[in-house]
């Protein structure tokens, strides 16, 4: 939190200027083998979510990314729906199937360290294992890394 | 013998170097406002080739100061070496008393035979540790160390692994630098030269160390540029947008389409993915590893063969400004992932040695039907795949 502010103060970090930040608790991000392969500072004005921070487990500053306002209502999106676990199980279940169980979210990334998703994993109604990646208002199924910019097929 | 850097160069190198220290505070204790930077002593080699000089630092009136190393050889690899604000430096005191240290040495181990000498050297007879040469006729005569003045013996140990002299042994920094690091440290000194040599405070009297300086809007700490509408200099808009990938696989869809909207071709994300064979919105793919060079045709086709493709593997980052400096988006790929880079930024800060920071204005269309803007992604954190560059090649 402290090098984010350092980051703010030193004009580092674009922030729209009607908004004063607030620099969030950190988050840490999940690599595959269950070590923290980075961490996440996100940067919220009230309920908006505006940007993060992303650092390595050393605490080397890795990239700082602005979200965009919805043209539409002219909002930023709300900060629950991208980085409060529960909010985000919810989604899942209500999305994917009513009767689901799912595990606490964990946050992980897809492919690259700069793909940020929620790992949800969930057994169905059919009791058969599943597991969601959820990256704002998107869910889809999880697959596996292979040597495909983007992804392999299946259900988007 | 090669010269790398003008020696006229050398104190607008040191000037400039300071300048940007001394704006960041990097000299905690020491304040070097208003100090000035004098000509330097050349310091050679062991082989005869000058590796560095030693320039005084002068306060007001004269008084010296403190002294900075700069760099005349690439091999060093960094233009500043050194900086010793506290420690005067006096060439012309010090080779006085070098001759009389001659004079002394002669009197106890020559009988007081006087030896007869033409020119005098500063040597790094064993970087950083200093030598006073004599020499005649390009002969040395006799080499003592400076302030000990005991005589540095002529012959060193060449039985030993290169870089790992004795304690008092006099060898080479060029000639015993191995060969690959000679080329990195080479290719750093030129980036890093290259760089001071377009700097901004070229313009002002870099001799002068002071702050006031960077109060002028005109003095950029760091080199950054963006896409805008056009490369006029006066030009204010900045003039790229970005594209979230309309499903979680359609990153390089979703890339292509805004290096395509830059230039004014309009597609949706389904047209681009048709034409790479990337499926459908309700049924899409990613691009295998194998077809990245499909990225290059479809810049080509879907430009009614006006723009011109380029695919590179992990480019470097000059790469990216050039083509950044040239109006250009890339297209970026990094292991499993798409995104396009709409500019950069370089400090011009290295401090003591280490690179300074490096940046890309990356627009991520990650996450999907949104995207994000980072500024900046830190380029020596994160690996590169590909680089695909689109130049306008028929109007």
């Amino acid at each position: 939190m402290r090098a984010v502010k350092h980051l703010l103060e030193n004009n580092f970090i674009d922030i729209p200027e009607r908004f004063s930040p607030a620099v969030q608790d950190p988050l840490p991000v999940q690599g595959p083998e269950g070590r923290i392969s980075s961490w996440i500072v996100p940067l919220a004005s009230q309920t908006e979510l505006l940007g993060w921070a992303q650092f390595s487990p050393t605490l080397d500053f890795l990239r700082y990314s602005n979200v965009i306002r919805d043209s539409g209502t002219g909002h930023y999106p709300d900060f629950r729906e991208w980085f409060d676990p529960a909010t985000i199980a919810t989604r899942v279940e209500i999305t994917v199937d009513n009767g689901l169980q799912t595990s606490r979210p964990i946050l992980t990334f897809d492919r690259d360290p700069s793909r940020l998703v929620w790992l949800v994993e969930g057994i169905d109604t059919a009791h058969k294992g599943k597991r969601w990646h959820v990256a704002g208002g998107n869910i889809w199924e999880a697959t596996m890394p292979d040597e495909v910019t983007g992804g392999p097929p299946g259900n988007h | 013998m090669p010269e790398f850097i003008n020696p006229k160069e050398i104190q607008t190198i040191a000037g400039l170097e300071l300048n940007l220290l001394h704006s960041t505070n990097a000299f905690a204790g020491f304040d070097l406002e208003g100090l000035r930077v004098e000509n330097g002593s050349p310091i050679h080699d062991p082989n005869g080739e000058i590796l560095f000089y030693r320039l005084p630092l002068t306060k007001a009136g004269g008084l010296r100061a403190g002294y900075a190393d700069v760099a005349a050889h690439p091999f060093l690899g960094a233009p500043l070496l050194a900086v010793a604000p506290n420690a005067p430096w006096d060439e012309k005191s010090l080779i006085n008393e070098a001759r009389h240290a001659l004079l002394r040495f002669e009197e106890l181990h020559e009988h007081g035979r006087s030896r007869h000498y033409d020119e005098i050297r500063l040597v790094a007879y064993s970087y950083p540790k200093l030598a006073v040469q004599f020499l005649h006729s390009n002969e040395e005569v006799v080499m003592l160390e400076l302030g000990s003045w005991t005589r540095v013996p002529r012959q060193s140990n060449m039985e030993r692994p290169r870089m790992e002299p004795g304690n008092f042994e006099r060898w080479s920094l060029i000639e015993e630098l191995p060969n690959d690091l000679s080329r990195e440290r080479t290719r750093n000194f030129e980036e890093r030269l290259e760089r001071l040599r377009g700097s901004d405070l070229q313009i002002l009297d870099p001799s002068l160390i002071t702050r006031t300086r960077f109060d002028s809007p005109v003095i950029r700490l760091t080199d950054t540029l963006e896409l805008h509408y056009s490369t006029r200099p006066t030009d204010h808009h900045a003039c790229y947008e970005l594209r979230g990938q309309e499903t979680s696989v359609w990153c390089v869809v979703a890339s292509v389409q805004m290096v395509l909207d830059f230039y004014r071709y309009e597609y949706t994300q389904s047209r681009i993915s048709q034409q790479l064979g990337l499926g459908t919105l309700s049924s899409p793919s990613g691009l295998p590893y194998a077809r990245d060079n499909d990225v290059t045709v479809a810049l080509n086709v879907m430009s009614s063969s006006a723009l011109s493709s380029t695919m590179l593997t992990t480019p470097p980052f000059s790469t990216y400004c050039d083509e950044i400096r040239s109006n250009r988006p890339l297209i970026s790929f990094i292991p499993g992932h798409s995104r396009t880079v709409a500019g950069y930024t370089e400090s011009l800060l290295w401090i003591l040695g280490g690179r300074g920071f490096r940046g890309l204005l990356v627009y991520d269309p990650w996450p999907p039907n949104s995207g994000v803007i980072t500024r900046w992604e830190n380029f020596d954190t994160q690996t590169y795949r590909r680089a695909f560059t689109a130049a306008v090649s028929k109007i």
